[in-house]
């Protein structure tokens, strides 16, 4: 593959996507506000009701950032193509779940379906597509073969739910996801993977102008539109850059946590669905642990059990620590995976 | 929030869930995946201990949670 290393075109999907969702997320909340497409902001006391489907501004952003790196990237064309159908698929389940709201386990089973997008690209174009044996630190290409192709699915079904799962309070999603690809940008530019760079920087920029208004307080709710897609974004990201241990290892705060929901639960739930919930909110928006030993640990009781009851704010940073950590011990796994 | 125990705890949580996956990395690739036994057996060993791994942190972060609802006071 031809390298693009045309540095100054990197910046235009990332400048691109940045000022178009910066600019399209108060027409998309007005919107929603107008058409009364709200939701109830659960962690904020009097639970005011907050526009919805912000996955909307960010897939918007996203296509036009990618179609910018498109035309300054032309021999990336099958890849970012790819990758975009993969989103858009996602997206798609995404607004489906947010307008009719569906059943966890129907939701999951059907982020199984884009991977197929991924598997006939194999078959067509066999020479560009390259799939399985992801590389790993200290041993180099794993002898993963056709548990490879068993596991294909989840590669993209598994980031898309963990990351919806861990959207669970203002400004997480966004700050994560982008803390996390800084982590991949830098890792593909260790590994000169530039479908990486690229395709990072796209979203990155999307998210980056969107998260003004998803942060403490928010303005506007992500839905199972935004989490979804950018978590199906970062798996597909994963296999087509071959980059899926290191987005493994970015991802663990996500992962974790939907680990630590799925197995105490022993379900694929929706969390509307759960009776128990795993924290408790104060009058005075203080959040805390949920003392009933029959209640689904999640991440974030486990941060509360620990650290004490403490604002939504001061748990969101906390997940920026935690994804932080994540996102260097990522960097390191590839630069480790370069040398190995 | 105890600021600093919350960081550490996440800290150290992240760090050991990573240096635990390249360990188990290693021992699959370099010592399973060369024994000399059967392809389906290795196979079957190296996903055995991938899935030990995962239930060590499962019962590992059960026992923390269990642990601060035993030690820590009720919220007033």
């Amino acid at each position: 593959m031809k390298e693009s290393t045309n540095y100054i075109a990197w910046l235009i999907p990332v400048i691109a996507g940045f000022l178009t969702s910066y600019l399209i997320t108060p027409i998309v909340i007005n919107l929603m506000e107008k058409r009364g497409i709200t939701r109830e902001d659960v962690h904020k006391p009097g639970r005011p009701q907050v526009a919805y489907c912000g996955g909307i501004a960010i897939f918007i952003s996203f296509t036009i950032s990618l179609l910018m790196a498109l035309l300054a990237h032309p021999e990336l064309a099958l890849e970012l193509s790819i990758i975009w159908g993969v989103t858009a698929l996602n997206f798609l389940i995404g607004i489906v779940d947010d307008i009719k709201v569906l059943k966890g386990e129907v939701k999951t089973a059907l982020t199984l379906i884009p991977v197929i997008l991924v598997v006939i690209a194999t078959f067509l174009w066999p020479k560009r597509i390259v799939l399985g044996r992801p590389r790993a630190p200290f041993v180099g290409r794993l002898r993963l073969t056709i548990i490879y192709w068993l596991l294909l699915p989840l590669a993209i079904a598994g980031p898309a739910n963990a990351v919806n799962m861990l959207d669970v309070m203002n400004g997480i999603m966004p700050l994560t996801t982008s803390i996390a690809l800084m982590g991949i940008i830098v890792s593909s530019l260790i590994l000169r993977s530039w479908l990486g760079v690229i395709a990072s920087l796209a979203m990155l920029g999307a998210l980056l102008g969107y998260y003004p208004y998803n942060k403490y307080p928010a303005r506007i709710l992500n839905g199972d539109s935004g989490s979804l897609m950018v978590g199906a974004f970062l798996g597909i990201l994963a296999v087509m850059t071959r980059q899926e241990m290191i987005i493994l290892v970015s991802l663990f705060p996500h992962l974790l946590n939907a680990f630590l929901v799925i197995s105490s639960i022993k379900s694929l739930k929706e969390h509307r669905e759960i009776e128990k919930r795993p924290i408790e909110i104060r009058e005075n928006g203080i959040l805390a642990a949920n003392r009933d030993r029959d209640a689904p640990l999640s991440l974030t009781r486990l941060l509360l059990l620990i650290g004490g009851p403490s604002s939504e704010k001061d748990v969101v940073k906390a997940y920026g620590f935690m994804q932080s950590v994540s996102t260097i011990l990522a960097v390191i796994t590839g630069w480790l995976v370069s040398i190995s | 929030m105890n600021k600093t125990r919350t960081y550490l705890a996440s800290f150290l949580l992240i760090i050991g869930l990573w240096s635990s996956l390249v360990i188990i990395l290693i021992i699959v690739e370099k010592i399973i995946l060369k024994l000399k036994i059967g392809s389906a057996g290795r196979s079957v060993l190296g996903m055995a201990l991938y899935f030990s791994w995962l239930l060590i942190w499962y019962f590992m972060f059960r026992h923390i949670a269990s642990l601060m609802l035993t030690k820590t006071k009720s919220p007033k």
